[in-house]
């Protein structure tokens, strides 16, 4: 029981990174319909602002600097690169996003260099008693952020005339602008919104272990969340980001015992089993829009 | 001067060199799935990566001979298509470039992790399987031949030769299969799959046999890679590559025959020359217009980073500008996949 619950908090405190990530995906997919492939390089770039910024400025304070910068760089990136390609080929965007992620992350690396970069963050590997179990600060750091970060982004789509509109633009483009909507300042918003919560997630992707070159792979498992909870529901990629991390941290636990003709180290590519059973299941996810089959 | 035309020489070199036939395959690969049927392929690398671990493998490891070690590894390229198809091409294009990216990962991890070092050798990766193809050679493997005034050992003569035919076969099986029936249905699944649909066509066996053979032409070029480089190891199998195949393609011009081909050898040339061109440059201590000199700026190791920037930089204008690559036709690349 302890094991089970240990394994419960490692999966929760990893999957509430993967549903940071997932949210930004799914935040830029709902705002122009393209999955942007550049959110591992902004996550990358955001955990290694942090990694030089929390010695001068401790690392609450480089954390709120490195979301701040990273949604600015998203800005940046939409105003030059995707704006102009509306209307183009969605193929094209992804392609030019794809790009964009191999230029930011040589830049990015040439900060890393070969060595593993401490993030600065204050919690290590040490753990607290919850209820007589040793429950380790980060996870619970990671819990804590994923509510803060993504409540606020609830309240405001829910609450604020800006979220309304990113809705509505969401919804329908054209009546959108009829009613005075900016498409263009919505989507430039979402890109923000992406690059801060990417940011976010990379500074606690790296506590306790550090950040190096091969890091933002794990960015690459906010896919199957973003596909579990459906491509165009936040609240859906919250789900799948925590599902990801529990069935990861499980296998990880368990699947040496139970099931060893896996082979080992197979909680490296249960998320990817899991997002082609999805698939074959239900492509849609399990809160996302009915009409993505086609043939 | 003289470093100048070194680097042109490098260039030049580098136009012929495996790597160029590597990508050359996997662009080929690459233009049946996007280019001819609209398929979003992010992970084309991962076939290629099972050609050459297919060879490495069954010839390192199980001691078979290397005939058979081809066999594998264009069985595993067919079964990955089909694993990846299965699920992804009922969907939208994007569903397919997702799972894609992330299976070529997922499977570069599986391959460099500690677990498997039974049998992929791990991050050191395997050595020693291309003896039975060198050994096929014609004329003298260790001789040095000169060949107007660019070195080379005669192994990598061999590699490119069969590479290069390895190319033209590709090559021309596309060029008779978009002549057939079976590739006007290919385009017509690209434009419309409805319509296609509505003519009486099974639009997703289609996508799929795309997708098989566009993978085995990757793993064929994943086998000249590895053969050319005589090892093979996880981390050369960066999803990076997939990204410059997809400059290759998109230089040449997509949906074209030879769009890839060209496309690919340009590319090398591009970074053999711009390579060597900047290192000269720096090196030489010239100063930019007189306000301050290159080497004070830029270190040589910069020069590789500063490569990769410009050519992603690059293939990103392509996109914007000249979709259609060079010989491309617009009309061609005009298609809206959704």
């Amino acid at each position: 029981m302890r094991d089970v619950l240990l394994t419960a908090i490692r999966g929760i405190g990893f999957g509430s990174i993967y549903a940071m990530l997932a949210v930004g995906f799914v935040v830029i997919y709902k705002s122009s319909r393209v999955i942007s492939f550049a959110q591992p390089a902004l996550m990358l770039a955001g955990a290694v602002l942090v990694s030089y910024l929390a010695g001068p400025i401790g690392f609450y304070g480089a954390v709120l600097v490195a979301a701040l910068a990273i949604a600015a760089l998203g800005l940046g990136v939409e105003r030059a690169t995707i704006r102009p390609m509306i209307g183009r080929p969605v193929f094209v965007i992804a392609i030019i996003t794809l790009g964009l992620d191999i230029a930011i992350r040589v830049v990015v690396n040439a900060f890393i260099g070969s060595d593993v970069r401490n993030v600065g963050d204050p919690w290590g590997l040490s753990a607290v008693d919850v209820f007589g179990l040793p429950v380790q600060e980060r996870y619970i750091a990671m819990v804590l952020v994923l509510v803060v970060t993504v409540g606020a982004l609830f309240a405001f789509f829910q609450y604020s005339r800006y979220g309304l509109a990113m809705r509505a633009a969401s919804l329908d483009q054209e009546t959108a602008m009829v009613q005075g909507v900016s498409v263009g300042a919505m989507m430039a918003l979402s890109w923000a919104i992406a690059g801060g919560l990417a940011a976010v997630a990379g500074a606690f992707v790296g506590a306790g272990g550090g950040i190096e070159q091969n890091t933002w792979i794990i960015a690459l498992k906010a896919l199957p969340a973003i596909i579990i909870g459906g491509l165009d529901s936040v609240g859906g990629a919250v789900i799948g980001g925590l599902l990801v991390g529990l069935v990861e941290s499980f296998f990880a636990t368990y699947q040496g015992e139970y099931l060893p003709w896996l082979g080992q180290n197979f909680s490296l590519v249960s998320p990817y089993v899991l997002l082609l059973v999805v698939l074959l299941v239900r492509p849609y996810g399990i809160f996302g829009t009915r009409e993505v089959e086609r043939v | 001067m003289t470093e100048f035309l070194d680097a042109l020489q490098l260039g030049v070199r580098a136009m012929f060199a495996y790597q160029a036939v590597f990508f050359a395959l996997l662009a080929i690969g690459l233009n049946l799935h996007f280019g001819y049927t609209g398929l979003l392929n992010f992970g084309q690398i991962a076939f290629a990566m099972l050609g050459g671990y297919g060879i490495a493998i069954s010839v390192s490891q199980w001691g078979l001979p290397f005939g058979v070690g081809v066999l594998v590894g264009l069985g595993a390229a067919v079964v990955l298509a089909l694993l990846l198809g299965l699920p992804t091409l009922r969907l939208r294009a994007d569903y397919l470039g997702i799972v894609t990216i992330a299976a070529a990962e997922a499977l570069r991890l599986l391959f460099r992790s500690v677990s498997a070092t039974d049998l992929t050798g791990s991050t050191l990766g395997l050595q020693a399987f291309n003896g039975g193809f060198l050994a096929l050679c014609p004329w003298t493997v260790a001789k040095r031949y000169d060949i107007l005034g660019t070195r080379w050992s005669g192994a990598e003569l061999w590699v490119i030769t069969v590479g290069w035919t390895l190319v033209l076969l590709c090559s021309l099986l596309v060029f008779a299969l978009m002549r057939s029936p079976w590739g006007r249905v290919l385009r017509a699944v690209r434009e419309d799959e409805d319509a296609a649909r509505a003519l009486g066509k099974n639009v997703y066996a289609y996508k799929m046999q795309s997708l098989v053979l566009g993978g085995v032409f990757g793993a064929l070029g994943g086998m000249v890679y590895a053969v050319g480089t005589g090892a093979v190891q996880p981390d050369q199998y960066q999803n990076a590559n997939t990204f410059l195949a997809y400059g290759a393609l998109i230089l040449g011009g997509a949906a074209r025959v030879l769009g890839p081909v060209i496309g690919a050898m340009l590319l090398w040339f591009i970074i053999a020359f711009s390579e060597s061109g900047l290192t000269a440059l720096v090196d030489s201590g010239v100063s930019f217009f007189g306000l301050f000199r290159l080497d004070e700026v830029f270190s040589t190791t910069d020069v590789s980073y500063a490569r990769f920037v410009i050519i992603g930089l690059g293939i990103m204008l392509l996109m914007v500008f000249r979709p259609q690559g060079i010989i491309g036709d617009r009309r061609e690349v005009m298609l809206d996949a959704r």
